[in-house]
């Protein structure tokens, strides 16, 4: 089968950005990534099937960095007061792709990327921006980039290595395409 | 005037003129032929004249209609982002607005102004045209709590977050070799009072006349005799950029006649809005050493560091009054002689009734209003400059870059240059003193950049910061010594042969080599250490267990994650080099230290993030790359290790300086006699390379930790450290282990807590721990340990 990216799901992706960073969001379906070349309207089946919440962290991982609160008693102000500009950023990234400014978007996700560096969510759209631009490699790697900073966020994860199956199908490269996609299932599954 | 012209070869040759033809034979009567000649003479002098005119309006017409000063490259600072959280003190958003010419008023009430009461300011921002959108003026309310921006409010707005970026400060040019600089503007710019000004001070007739003015001619004789001195120019103001067209120091009636000649002609092409915009942008208003400021638009950020369009009547008055003798004038040099100047100014304009009498008088009183030091070029930071110039001339030619406009938009950060200009001089003065030393003997080095996306935010490149000579940050290449340690320890570890809890043999080795030469390390104590762990080693910089660790993983696997931490200089595959006996420059360090703290990423380090033409047009963008080189296992389980040479190794020192628990990552390097003292290390949010030794090369008497480490401290402690909290991969999980590397639990005295890559835990149980079930689990109570140990 073929992954294709629609506006649709960059447009759905945005309403995913408003909950990145917000450790206290509640958990919420996060779309595939989706991506397309045809005009025909994917239908989002399939997609409801992802797993309404995220999977168990398994007894013997660590919590992830992420979750700050669990080491220093203290919440990070940083993470806390910084988030919101960030959402803004993310946002305008998004109007700006749509509008097909993707060099701008890309530019705004940089500036957010200044301010929060450890952000996924601005990794992942810098991938998507770059996939777009037909920029394999630099997809392929933004996506790794993001997938290292999710930890153990598994949803994340295996949107990054759909994306990057995307990518290496775009490039030919079949084989490491379906290896992508392999993991991008397995981290799907519920443990 | 461009380069071109002025080295135009007709131009010096002087005009080419018609030979004339020698007279036909005579044939007729005397008088009929001396008018004959005449009329002949007249032809032919009507033939020449009209030749030249023809040449001159050709010459000055591609003048004008070039239209194209070379306008040199201008580099900007990175934009102050504004936001909530952020931190910044008060004082540091109150210099930035300095220097980007704010003005302090008590009302915020005009574009470029701002206010500020104790922790609030209020900010009526310009706005600039960015890469990813333009940022509207604004009117800001900002307001801080101690070290940080606490609440940011658009007050023509509701329901407002930010961020809002204040335009950029430029920090140099690049120009050409005749140094001419400008900002260009736009008549219906200009402010309105500058032109009635020059008109009033320098060309009354100026929109009757033709280029040239009889009855101006007239009066400035008039004046001039009844003075008994040259006081007026009888040169209009067509005239005057004709003048200034073709700066020459000839003077002459000729050049008077060539010069009228040509304002004539411009004004039969052109109409009086054009050529008074090309006045504004051509006329010479001083001079910065070599380097020739042009137009009014550079002369007001020149002397007040505003735009033209902020300046209030005394300094516009004062810009009019420059034209006259921008030396002689000079606002900084003579500054009674400007003022009284100026106020002519202001009182031939109240006499016109452009000002009202009172006006004037009351401008009269004000001060010139300009700033002490002249903003901008020669650049305040030759080192970054340096770099970015490096960075542009891969893409660019020189000539573009010294003649398009083009505007570059650098990632410097002025407030982490000038900590890091500041901790660095400091530094290296105190250990002056300590040490003995004659003063500036030595030398140092400071790189910092963003630790994700490879920002370069300072660049130091010598005890003197604003000497724009030897670039120790780019060019001084020296041994790294133990900076290269990480590059062994992370081969090792991503070989999955190795944990932080294998143990190595600190004890002596020699290595023999095929020309028959002998290796033989020493530790930096001589002694050796016997059985260590993996961790204790590169916290404790142990030589021998390194070199053997090395030697066991292989030279060339070294040498190629070297290569994939973005080293790009051969390394020759000798033993040594698992010691640091390659040389590198700080930056390159920084880029391969880089990529550590960024998870195992390669960024290319950039200085440049986007370039634009004069006319604000997006040319190109250096976009923020990344590469995996490192497996995020590895790069954490060095990272942990890195984390541990400051918290208990030999960059303790570190902890003077920032608080352990923010877990800053760090090494120190020494390299033979003391004469390279090496720090690299990272926060958080930044990362450092710094480098202390002498330019002879003799000892600095000055290990790592003694002297860089203090300056990497500093520096850091000031810029505010963000903690450094890796991302743990899914594949790491921690573990208790005792000193032999077996499997211990919390309760086991001197166990110590370390991540393995998960299929790497050791199995065999210490003997403490061999009575209880295993517990792979961390409980609250390890952690607590775990920040207490």
């Amino acid at each position: 089968m073929k992954w294709k990216i629609t506006t649709p799901g960059l447009a759905a992706s945005g309403v995913c950005i408003a909950l990145v960073g917000c450790a206290t969001a509640p958990p919420a379906p996060r779309d595939v990534p989706v991506i397309e070349r045809s005009t025909t309207e994917q239908p989002e089946s399939g997609q409801q099937e992802l797993p309404e919440e995220q999977p168990p962290v398994p007894k013997s991982q660590e919590p992830r960095a992420g979750s700050e609160a669990s080491r220093s008693q203290q919440p990070n102000p940083d993470a806390l007061a910084a988030t919101p500009v960030v959402v803004a950023l993310l946002d305008a990234a998004d109007r700006q792709t749509q509008a097909g400014q993707l060099s701008a978007a890309a530019a705004s996700l940089e500036r957010a990327l200044r301010i929060e560096p450890r952000n996924p969510e601005t990794w992942y759209q810098l991938a998507v921006i770059r996939l777009r631009q037909n920029h394999l490699d630099q997809a392929e790697q933004l996506a790794r980039k993001a997938d290292a900073l999710a930890g153990g966020d598994h949803v994340a994860r295996a949107r990054s290595w759909r994306l990057i199956a995307a990518a290496r199908e775009q490039a030919g490269d079949l084989d490491g395409a379906r290896t992508a996609r392999q993991t991008a299932e397995a981290l799907q599954k519920p443990f | 005037m461009t380069p071109r012209s002025r080295r135009d070869p007709r131009w010096r040759a002087g005009p080419t003129r018609p030979t004339r033809r020698s007279p036909p034979k005579p044939r007729i009567t005397p008088k009929a032929r001396y008018f004959g000649t005449i009329v002949k003479i007249g032809l032919a002098f009507t033939v020449a004249l009209s030749g030249y005119l023809i040449y001159l309006n050709a010459l000055i017409l591609s003048k004008f209609e070039g239209k194209r000063w070379a306008l040199p490259a201008h580099v900007y600072a990175r934009p102050l982002e504004l936001y909530p959280g952020m931190r910044l003190e008060p004082r540091e958003l109150e210099d930035e607005l300095r220097a980007l010419g704010y003005r302090f008023a008590t009302h915020a009430a005009e574009t470029g102004q701002y206010h500020r009461d104790g922790l609030s300011f209020e900010i009526r921002t310009r706005g600039f045209p960015y890469v990813d959108g333009t940022e509207p003026p604004r009117n800001l309310r900002v307001r801080f709590q101690p070290g940080r921006l606490s609440t940011l409010d658009d007050l023509k707005l509701d329901d407002f977050v930010g961020p809002v970026r204040l335009e950029p400060m430029q920090i140099g040019g690049i120009y050409p070799a005749h140094h001419e600089d400008r900002v260009l503007v736009q008549i219906d710019t200009v402010p309105t009072l500058l032109i009635q000004a020059l008109i009033a001070m320098e060309d009354k007739e100026f929109y009757d006349h033709h280029g040239i003015s009889l009855r101006g001619i007239a009066r400035a004789l008039w004046a001039n005799v009844r003075a008994r001195g040259v006081v007026q120019g009888g040169s209009t103001l067509t005239q005057q950029l004709v003048k200034n067209y073709f700066l020459s120091s000839e003077r002459s009636l000729w050049r008077k006649v060539r010069e009228a000649l040509m304002a004539v002609l411009l004004e039969v092409h052109y109409d009086k809005a054009d050529l008074l915009e090309a006045y504004l942008n051509e006329v010479h208003l001083g001079q910065d050493g070599s380097r020739a400021i042009h137009g009014f638009g550079l002369a007001s950020h020149f002397y007040f560091g505003q735009r033209l369009t902020e300046l209030r009547a005394p300094e516009l008055a004062l810009l009019a009054a420059l034209v006259r003798g921008p030396s002689y004038y000079n606002p900084r040099r003579h500054p009674e002689r400007a003022q009284g100047r100026r106020n002519r100014v202001l009182d031939e304009l109240a006499a016109q009734g452009v000002l009202s009498a009172s006006a004037a008088q009351h401008w009269r009183q004000a001060p010139l209003g300009v700033t002490e030091h002249p903003p901008g070029a020669p650049s305040p930071y030759p080192a970054f400059m340096d770099l970015v110039r490096r960075q542009l001339q891969r893409d660019y030619r020189e000539e573009d870059l010294t003649s398009e406009g083009l505007q570059i938009f650098t990632t410097l950060n002025p407030r982490a240059q000038r900590i890091a200009e500041d901790r660095l001089t400091q530094q290296l003065d105190a250990l002056e003193r300590d040490r003995g030393f004659p003063e500036g003997i030595l030398e140092g080095a400071v790189v910092i950049t963003s630790t994700e996306d490879g920002e370069v935010l300072a660049v130091v490149g010598g005890h003197d910061t604003r000497l724009a000579g030897f670039n120790r940050a780019l060019d001084a290449v020296r041994p790294i010594g133990s900076l290269i340690k990480p590059a062994v320890y992370l081969t090792a570890l991503a070989s999955g042969q190795y944990t932080l809890a294998t143990r190595l043999e600190d004890v002596p080795l020699r290595v023999g080599s095929k020309n028959g030469r002998v290796w033989e390390p020493q530790n930096y104590d001589n002694k050796s250490h016997g059985s260590v762990p993996l961790h204790v080693a590169l916290a404790q910089s142990y030589n021998l267990a390194t070199a053997r660790l090395g030697m066991s993983v292989g030279v060339p696997d070294v040498i190629d994650t070297l290569h994939r931490l973005g080293v790009e200089r051969t390394v020759p595959a000798y033993p040594a080099v698992l010691l640091g006996a390659i040389a590198l420059a700080p930056l390159e360090v920084a880029q391969m230290y880089q990529t550590l703290a960024a998870g195992g990423f390669r960024t290319p380090l950039r200085a440049i993030r986007d370039v634009f033409t004069a006319d604000g047009t997006p040319l190109k963008r250096y976009p923020l790359a990344v590469e995996q080189v490192v497996s995020p296992a590895a790069a954490f389980l060095i990272t942990s290790a890195l984390q541990e040479v400051v918290r208990s190794g030999t960059a303790r020192g570190v902890t003077h300086y920032i608080p352990k628990e923010l877990g800053p990552a760090g090494k120190t390097g020494t390299t033979d006699g003391l004469r390279d003292s090496w720090f690299a290390g990272f926060t958080g949010n930044y990362l450092g390379v710094a480098w202390i030794g002498r330019d002879d090369n003799r000892p600095a008497q000055l290990t790592g930790a003694q002297g860089a480490l203090t300056v990497w401290g500093a520096v850091m402690q000031t810029l505010g450290a963000d903690p450094l909290r890796p991302v743990q991969p899914p594949d790491i999980q921690y573990a208790w282990v005792d000193h032999q590397g077996r499997r211990a639990n919390a309760e086991c005295v001197g166990a110590v807590y370390l991540p393995f890559v998960h299929d790497t835990l050791p199995t065999e149980p210490a003997p403490c721990a061999a009575m209880r079930a295993d517990k792979p689990r961390d409980t609250l109570i390890d952690r607590v340990r775990e920040l207490f140990r």
